[in-house]
This record gives C-alpha cells, structure tokens and sequence, in this order.
C-alpha cells in the first residue's frame, strides 16, 4: 500500500465559526493507481488533496505513505519529503511570473543539490515530453492556459515523483487543451506513476482507473472503473 | 479638499503599516533637517545682525615663535590711532578686555563678583557695533567713569531695582575704581564674539589702561573697510605703522630664533570660524559643514523612503487605478490626486517633524553650547518650503507611475502587478544610498565616541584620582593666606603630599625659549617652578634619570627678596621637551645640556631627569612642552596641590570648606579635583560623540523604517511564489535565505561607498587630536556587520511567519 488515510480530520477555526473541511476520512491508494476525486464544490476535495500533498496538516488523524507516519514529521523532513516524492499541479497553474517557463520547471529541481548540467537535462526532457520546449524562454505571461498548464506539469513530473497530485488541471482550460493534459496524465500513469485528481469533469473522471466521491468533508463512494 | 483629505484618511487607514512608517521617517528626516537648519542659521549668522557687519574687518595678527604658530585676535593698542593719523576719515574702534571683581555698594551683603569681564572701548564703539540702549545712549562713553551694562547684567546687580544712576566698585589687582551706570543695553543675540557685560571708555591714563603699549597685544582692532582698495590700503598701513614702531626687529625676524609677525584682516562673519585661540568660541568650520550635510541628507532619506514605500504601495493600488482610467479619469486627473495624496502625507509628516524638532532643539542646545532656539518666525516658512518641495520631488515619481498604469493587463492579471525588475532595483538602489548613509554615519558615531573614551582613558601622565588643586591667585595677602591654607591641610592626617608651585597650565607659568646649542632652532617652553614635594603629590612618571632634590645645591633655584640668588643648573624635562631638543629617547636626553633663555642671555643647564607628559587638555591644542625648575623659596600666585588617602577627598574637601571662611575672608572656595578637570576637558568631545550618535540613530531609525516597509509590501507581494516553492519543497531556512538575501546585498554594497567616505572624515577628524585613537578596520566592521544584523532582524521580523506558514495557506491567499 502507497498511501493509508486513518481517521483525517481538518477543522478550520475563524473567530467564531469553525468549519469542519474533512471528517474521519478512511482511504487507501496502491502504487500506481490513477484516482479521480469529485464532489460538489465545499467539500473538501482540494483539502484532502492539500494534505495528502503535505501542504496543509490534519488537525486528526493518521497519514502513512510507504513506510513513512506523516503526520509525526516536522517542517524540514516534510519539505525534504515533498522534493523527493511528490509533484503537484494546480488549477490556477501557480507559475512565478518573475521566472522563464525553464527557470519554473527548474525549481522543483533546485532544492535538490543537484549538478546543473543533470538538472538541464531533466528540465529539456520533461518540456518534451509535454510538448512546451519551444517555449522555454518565454515568461508565464505570455503563454495562453493550456501551454501554462502543460508547464506546470512538466514541473510536476521532472523530479520524477512517485506521487502526482492535481487540483482540478483541466478546470481553466477548454475542451481541447482538457483533452490534452489528460492525455500527458494517463501516459504518467502508464508509464508507473501514481495520480490524485480533482475534477469536476464526469468524463475525465471516467478516465482513471478508480474514482472517489465527496460529500460534507466524507467520502461516500469508491469505485473502481471497468477498464 | 475635502474629499481629498477624506479620502487619504480612508487609504491611511487601509494601507495603516505603510502611512504609518511614512510619515514617522519623513517626519524624522524633517526634524533632523530642521535643527540642523536651525543649528546653521545660528552659526552663520554670528556677528550678522550689526548693520555694518559686510563692511566690518577685525585685524588680526599670527604669531610665528621659534617653530610654533600662535593666532592672535588682538594686536597693539597703538596700531588703530598711528592707522588712522596716516587714514584720516577711517572709521575703526577697539575693544580691551580686563577681568576684574565687582561689587555694588546698594547691595547690603556686598556680594563680591569675582571675574566679570569689562569691555573697554573708544567713545565711537557704537558707530560700529549699533546695539540698542534700554536706557543712557552711546553718548554717555564720552564721560570718564561711565559704565553701560546689558541688560541681564543689570539684573544681575540690581534685581529689579533700575540701574541708571547707581554706582559699582571695580577692583583689580588691589585697587578699585568707581563706576556709575549710565547706560543699560538692551539683549542682543548671544551669536556675536564682542563681550558686552560692562563697557566702559578706555581710559587715556591710570591703572585702569587694559593694554600697555607696544608691550602686549591685547585690543580687538576693528575698522569698516568696505572696498578692497581700503581693505588693502588698511593692511598697507598697519604693517607699515608696525614697521616704525618698537616691534620692527621682531618683525623682520632679524634675531635667530626671534619672533615674526603678519598683520590680516578677517571679516567680522568669518571671525568666529577661526581657529582655536583667535576667538573664544572658535568653531569649526568643517563640523558645521558636516551638521548641514547630515541635516539634508536626512532629508533625503526621508524623501527616499517616501518613493520607496510609495512606489511598493501603488503596485498594490494598480487595480484601483485601473478602474478608475476605465470608469474615464485622465492620466493628469489621476496625477493631480496622486500629488494631492502625497502633499497631504508630507503634510502631516512636517506637523511630526515640528514636535519632534521642538523637543530636540533643546536637547540639542544643552548638549553642543548653541543657544539655538525654535524661532517660528524663520521654522514655518522653512518648513512650508520643504512641504512644496518633498510633495513635488519625493511625490512627482509614485504619482507619475502610479497613474501611468494600463488597465488591460492590470485588470487581466489575477496577482499585484510585478511592476518590472527596473522599479524594484530602483527601491533597492534607494535602500542602499539610504543605508549607505547610515553606515557612514555609523562609523563616524562609533570613532567620536571612541576618541572621547580615548581621551576620559588616556594616560595622563600622572595619577589622577585623589588630586586636587587651589588655585592661589585670590589669596592675595600671600603670606598669611595662602600658609594658611597649607598650613591646614598638611595638619590633616588624610592629606598625604602636598606641594606648592607654579603650576602650568593649572596655574601659570612663563614662557622661556629653549634651544639645544648656541645658534640652532628655538622654542617656546613653560618654566614650571616647583616645590620638592611636586613630583611626589602629582606622580608624575618618572620615564629616566632622577628628580630633582634640595639636597643637591646644583638642583635649586633660590631667590631673595623676589631677585634669583641662586640659579637650578639641573633640570627635569617632560618627555615633549626633550623630544623637540632632538633627543631619540628620554634615555638619550640625560646628563645632556640645553639652552634656557632669551638668544643674547640663554644659559646652559643640565638634564637629569625626563618624566611623562601631562595631557590636561583634550589634545585639541598644542601647548609648550614644560620644564620643571625646583625653588625653595615661596612661590606666589601658583597653585596648591594636594593627594588625599584613598576615598577621604570629599571628607577632607568638607573640613577646608568650614575652615575656609577665616583662613581666607572674601576669598571664593574654589578647589577643583583633577577628575574634575579632566571631565572637564574631555567635556566638549563627549557632547560631540553624543550629538553624532542622535544623527546616526536617526539615520540607521529612517533606513530600518524603509527597510520594514519594503520587506513588507515584498512579503506581500512573494506570499505567492513562497507557497509555490514551498510545494517544491524548499524548507523554510532556504526561502529565509532567499528573502533576506534580497536586502541584505544592498545593505552591503552600501558599506562599499561608505568606508571610504567614513575613513576620509574620520582620518581628518583625527589629525586634529595629539592622541587620536587608531583608526583601526574594527569601527568600519563591526558598523556593517551591526547594520546588516539590524536589517536582517528587520526583513526577519516580517517574513519570518511567511516563510513558516503552510504552504496552501499562502497559495490559497490570492
Ligand atoms: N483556510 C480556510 N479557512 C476556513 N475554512 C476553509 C479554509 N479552507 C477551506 N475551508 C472550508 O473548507 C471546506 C472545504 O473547502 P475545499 O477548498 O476543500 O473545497 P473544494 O471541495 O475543493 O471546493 P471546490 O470544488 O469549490 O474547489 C469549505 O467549506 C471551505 O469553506
Ligand atoms: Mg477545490
């Protein structure tokens, strides 16, 4: 087993109010498996993939990864842990507009220690690979959403991370550049790696091999697609 | 004006971080620029306000002895007369001081004041020097025995009692003359070198005559010359008047080793930026100029954090702006709004200024000596002056970007606009001129104040706690009084030595030339006469050879009946004098002769000892290296000096104190301690240290405020990009490092042009001490690495909780 989820909770307290985004979730998720996340909007999809993605802590509850206990690491072993296994892509595409689209992909690389000349290789492959080498020198702001997209999940991959996680990567794109990070997405996947998704889009959903569905901070269903 | 103000009230609460660290730097760097301004006016316009100052010169005279220079802001009494028989219609007047005790016979008590400082002047004085008469005019200076006092000496006398008519009793040197007041000044601005207590005319015979002769110099010679024809016809004729007087041969340097002296004229303005000993107050010319540059640099910090902070804000007002050119506002509608902002902020930060310079003038004044005050009358129009010009310098930059924004990117773009690496190299550029200013400031902070602990530590050359002196000048019936006093204290068991003599520079000593052999180079030297006991009770240091003792007949100088009967061939020399005889070492000066005396009558003596220099000054002005002559016999109008067992001065201070009244009636109880001396002299370079150490802190306080804001708005802006790296999994150290090296370059770069700066300064600062400390590369360090620690804590103190939070917080904080 990849990932084990155990009692995961997260409480958001604001002044008054307090929201309760996950409650006692239970999920398990295999190496190599593609699983999609859907659910109406608020509860608690990006929450649940901000955690597994250790960029938010569970106010509850277990997280194993491989033979790692989460939850019990502190900051500099969690940041050590992200570089080394995980890749994250975003709705919003989340590129520093100060950098080139190489010096972007490049980033995941640098906290890593390793020689220039590996790191640009790395970073020229995985631009193939998604098809945006031609734009290595241009800046965030001048490419359109589907090419930022394609960016970020170059970024995503060129650390080649046992674990990638998206956050509704179709959602800012039309139906063609949708079609096309799906399809760098499942050919990941075939490839060994494996994926988190959030989507809101039935048929992409359709397209991993397992989907999970959300409602009010719980998963309600797992089902594992006939392929 | 109205919905402006409004209107920035409603952005000055929203953006409260930024307008807050606005105006308190602006307002800083405004109250800096204001004292300092003020500072300025007051030093400038010494001697300004008579109205013939642009015409009046002071005719002044240096003074080349042996191989010493001395300035002297007097000459001759009988140059102006001969001057003015050979310039007929020349204006010109003299001034002569005297110093004398005073008492007023209407006062019941017959309070004594000792050492008043009376102005002798010619009947035309006032002609010159236009001061204003409460009561009596400046006709009154025709009469003998007339005397004008200031105002606030006539209070002094008379309490509220008026002073016209009234009488004073002036005695000196034993003999007292009567005086009747016929004149009251009024006050006049303490800026001006001429001394006004008491004047009175110079009396043409008697011994009231302040000056004698060709003998000694001692009238301030003023004329009104206000053309260089007359200027120099002046000069020409003075030199010449001294030519055919007495002084001829010691002008012409015609005796080896003799004296020369040149005749210049100074404009009344410049007299008081002389050097040390021309004028009282001599200030330095150099230091003002460094308290106006510092003053307007200030300024410009201020100004500079302005921009900054201005510039870094408006990105975050980009989408305002946008909708507003959307909604059709003109790029000059928006810029007149921009201005209007920023005059509304610079306002508001000269109303902090104001208060602020309220407070530090007086801090100011009591710490420096000038008695400036906050004239509001010359304040508000300044102060007016730099409201229009920070709104249009510092303003006219963040508005023009400001309203030059393009709508569609901005409105397009989820984020604060970037704004381009230009913008932020020149905020980081502005930081660093900024800094660079501090750290310069800095290090001059830190070696003033270490020259003023140089000073407080130095050695002394001899021992200082448990030494104090009496002066015996006022002891005028010598033999009873002043072997009273002795008497008295040798009887206390606390009194461990005590000795009587001349002095020095404690007390006086006379001026003798000395030169190694017949016919070489001569110099001026205090003849120091003492007791036996005078090394012992001062400890001086002993650096070679022996001191001198009354055993040995070779030893002593004794006189009889006030003539020498029996002159010391043996002589204890301090380190300096042997030094400018040409001697290597101490070691190498004894049982060597030298020459004491005038040229034709120079005697040859023995050196048998050399002790340590005794540096009584702050070393700012170079006296003549004594040599101690032992006497046996009583020396007068000298000093006494005593050394008290540990901890028991006070205690033996307090039993002279109650005896004091019969030992010596009428005489004022005026023993000083030589800590108290040495505080004393150390006083004025400790003030100076303190008063650059304000400047700095305000500069460092003025470069961190801007700094504080800039790590701000940048937080702010790199929320974003942290999170993103922070997913990418840098750890918080990493993007810490990230941060602070950001600001921490510029903030070392401008250590780079501040060095150099701060060594040129300081390297020429020094030189005027005799015992400057080293200038070592510790200052310049240790003030960089204190300035990076400052930023550092700054930029640390608000992005540390950036740098730590969870990243999806920061992502999610669009
Ligand atoms: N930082 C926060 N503070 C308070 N409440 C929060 C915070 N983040 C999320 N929530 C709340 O937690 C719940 C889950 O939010 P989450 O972003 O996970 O929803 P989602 O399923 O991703 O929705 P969407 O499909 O719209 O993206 C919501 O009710 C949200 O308001
Ligand atoms: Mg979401």
């Amino acid at each position: 087993m990849l990932i084990e989820l155990s009692h995961i909770q997260r409480l958001y307290r604001s002044d008054e109010v307090e929201t309760t985004a996950l409650h006692d979730i239970e999920l398990q998720i295999e190496k190599g498996e593609f699983v999609a996340i859907m659910g109406p909007s608020g509860c608690g999809k990006s929450t649940l993939l901000n955690i597994l993605g250790t960029i938010d802590r569970p106010t509850g509850g277990s997280y194993r990864f491989g033979e790692h206990e989460l939850t019990a690491m502190n900051e500099a072993e969690l940041a050590k842990f992200r570089r080394e296994h995980l890749g994250y892509v975003f709705q919003s595409f989340n590129l520093i507009d100060e950098l080139t689209i190489e010096e972007n992909i490049e980033l995941a690389l640098i906290y890593r220690n390793m020689p220039k000349a590996e790191r640009q290789s790395r970073v020229s492959h995985a631009m193939d690979h998604v098809g945006i080498a031609h734009r290595a020198r241009h800046y965030p702001s001048q490419l359109s959403g589907g090419q930022q997209q394609r960016a970020a999940i170059a970024r995503a991959i060129v650390g080649e991370p046992s674990l990638i996680l998206a956050d509704e990567p179709t959602g800012n794109l039309d139906t063609e550049n949708g079609a096309q990070v799906m399809d760098i997405l499942q050919r990941l996947n075939d490839e060994g790696a494996t994926i988190i998704m959030v989507t809101h889009s039935p048929s992409h959903a359709d397209l991993a091999r397992r989907r999970i569905d959300m409602l009010d901070g719980q998963v309600v269903v797992s089902v594992r697609n006939a392929i | 004006m109205m919905t402006m103000v409004s209107d920035f009230w409603r952005l000055a609460v929203r953006y409260r971080l930024y307008t807050a660290l606005n105006v308190i730097g602006l307002g800083l760097g405004v109250a800096t620029f204001l004292t300092l301004a003020l500072v300025a006016r007051y030093e400038l316009g010494w001697d300004g306000f008579y109205q013939q100052s642009a015409s009046l010169y002071e005719l002044q005279a240096d003074f080349v002895i042996g191989s010493g220079t001395f300035h002297m802001a007097e000459v001759h009494d009988p140059v102006l007369p001969a001057v003015q028989t050979r310039m007929p219609g020349l204006q010109g007047t003299r001034l002569e001081h005297i110093s004398a005790d005073i008492v007023a016979p209407s006062d019941i008590s017959r309070t004594v004041h000792y050492d008043q400082t009376i102005s002798f002047v010619d009947p035309n004085f006032f002609d010159l020097f236009d001061l204003k008469f409460t009561a009596g005019s400046p006709a009154v200076l025709s009469s003998p025995g007339n005397i004008i006092l200031s105002a606030t000496m006539a209070r002094r006398l008379f309490g509220e009692k008026p002073a016209l008519g009234q009488t004073l009793e002036v005695t000196r040197h034993g003999k007292t003359s009567v005086y009747r007041v016929a004149g009251v000044l009024r006050d006049h601005p303490s800026n001006t070198t001429i001394t006004t207590d008491l004047i009175a005319a110079i009396p043409k015979t008697g011994a009231d005559r302040p000056c004698d002769g060709w003998n000694t110099m001692c009238a301030q010679t003023y004329a009104v010359l206000p053309t260089a024809a007359l200027r120099q016809s002046f000069l020409q004729n003075a030199h010449d008047v001294l030519m055919t007087s007495p002084l001829s041969r010691a002008i012409e340097q015609k005796d080896p080793g003799g004296e020369k002296m040149t005749l210049r004229i100074v404009p009344l303005p410049s007299v008081h930026f002389g050097s040390d000993g021309v004028a009282e107050d001599g200030a330095s010319r150099s230091v003002l100029f460094a308290l106006i540059a510092i003053g307007t640099l200030s300024l410009l910090a201020g100004a500079m954090n302005y921009v900054n902070l201005a510039t870094a804000q408006s990105l975050g007002r980009a989408r305002e702006v946008a909708i507003r050119k959307v909604l059709g506002a003109s790029h000059t509608r928006l810029m007149i709004r921009f201005l209007g902002e920023a005059l509304v902020l610079t306002t508001l930060a000269a109303m902090l200024g104001l208060i602020l310079t309220e407070i530090a003038v007086p801090t100011v004044a009591s710490l420096s000596g000038w008695s400036v005050t906050l004239d509001y009358g010359w304040t508000l129009p300044l102060l007016g002056a730099v409201i229009v010009v920070l709104t249009l310098g510092a303003g006219f930059y963040p508005a023009f970007m400001l309203s030059s924004f393009s709508p569609a990117p901005v409105l397009a773009s989820a984020r604060l606009p970037a704004q381009g690496r230009f913008g932020a190299r020149i905020r980081l550029f502005l930081v660093g001129i900024q800094f660079a200013f501090a750290v310069t400031l800095g290090i001059c902070t830190l070696v003033v104040n270490a020259q003023a602990l140089h000073l407080r530590h130095l050695d002394r050359g001899m021992t200082i706690p448990g030494l104090a002196i009496i002066a015996t000048e006022n002891l005028n019936a010598l033999d009873r009084q002043q072997t009273a006093v002795v008497n008295l204290l040798r009887a206390m068991p606390d009194v461990t030595d005590l000795s009587v003599s001349a002095g020095g520079t404690l007390g006086r000593y006379e001026v003798g030339s000395v030169h190694r052999a017949p016919g070489q180079k001569a110099f001026m030297a205090q003849a120091i006469a003492h007791d036996e006991a005078f090394f012992r009770t001062f400890r001086l240091h002993l650096l070679a050879g022996r001191l001198t003792t009354s055993e040995r007949a070779t030893d002593v100088t004794h006189t009889k009946n006030g003539n020498p009967d029996a002159l010391a061939q043996n002589f204890v020399l301090s380190r300096e004098a042997t030094r400018k005889l040409g001697f290597s070492s101490p070691q190498a000066a004894l049982g060597q002769t030298f020459m004491f005396g005038d040229n034709d009558a120079a005697e040859k003596r023995t050196i048998v000892g050399v002790v340590e220099d005794v540096i009584l000054n702050s070393g700012q002005d170079t006296l003549p290296p004594p040599i101690y002559e032992l006497e046996t016999s009583p020396i007068e109008q000298g000093i006494i000096a005593f050394r008290t067992a540990p901890g028991a001065m006070p205690h033996v201070l307090n039993a002279l104190r109650k005896a004091w009244p019969t030992l010596a009636p009428g005489v004022p109880f005026e023993p000083q301690t030589m800590t108290e001396i040495i505080a004393e002299s150390t006083q004025s370079d400790i003030a100076r240290g303190r008063l650059f150490s304000i400047g700095a802190a305000v500069a460092i306080a003025i470069a961190c405020l801007g700094l504080y804001g800039l790590a701000a708005f940048n937080a702010e802006r790199r929320m974003h990009e942290v999170g993103i790296r922070k997913t990418l999994g840098a750890t918080t150290a990493q993007i810490m490092r990230l941060l602070l090296g950001q600001f921490l370059r510029p903030v070392l770069y401008a250590s780079l042009i501040a060095w150099p700066v701060a060594w040129v300064f300081m390297r020429n600062w020094l030189t005027g001490f005799d015992n400057p400390v080293a200038l070592t590369p510790l200052y310049f360090v240790l003030t960089t690495l204190l300035a990076a620690l400052l930023c550092a804590l700054t930029i640390f103190s608000r992005t540390f909780g950036l740098a730590r939070a969870e990243p999806a917080r920061a992502l999610r904080a669009e």
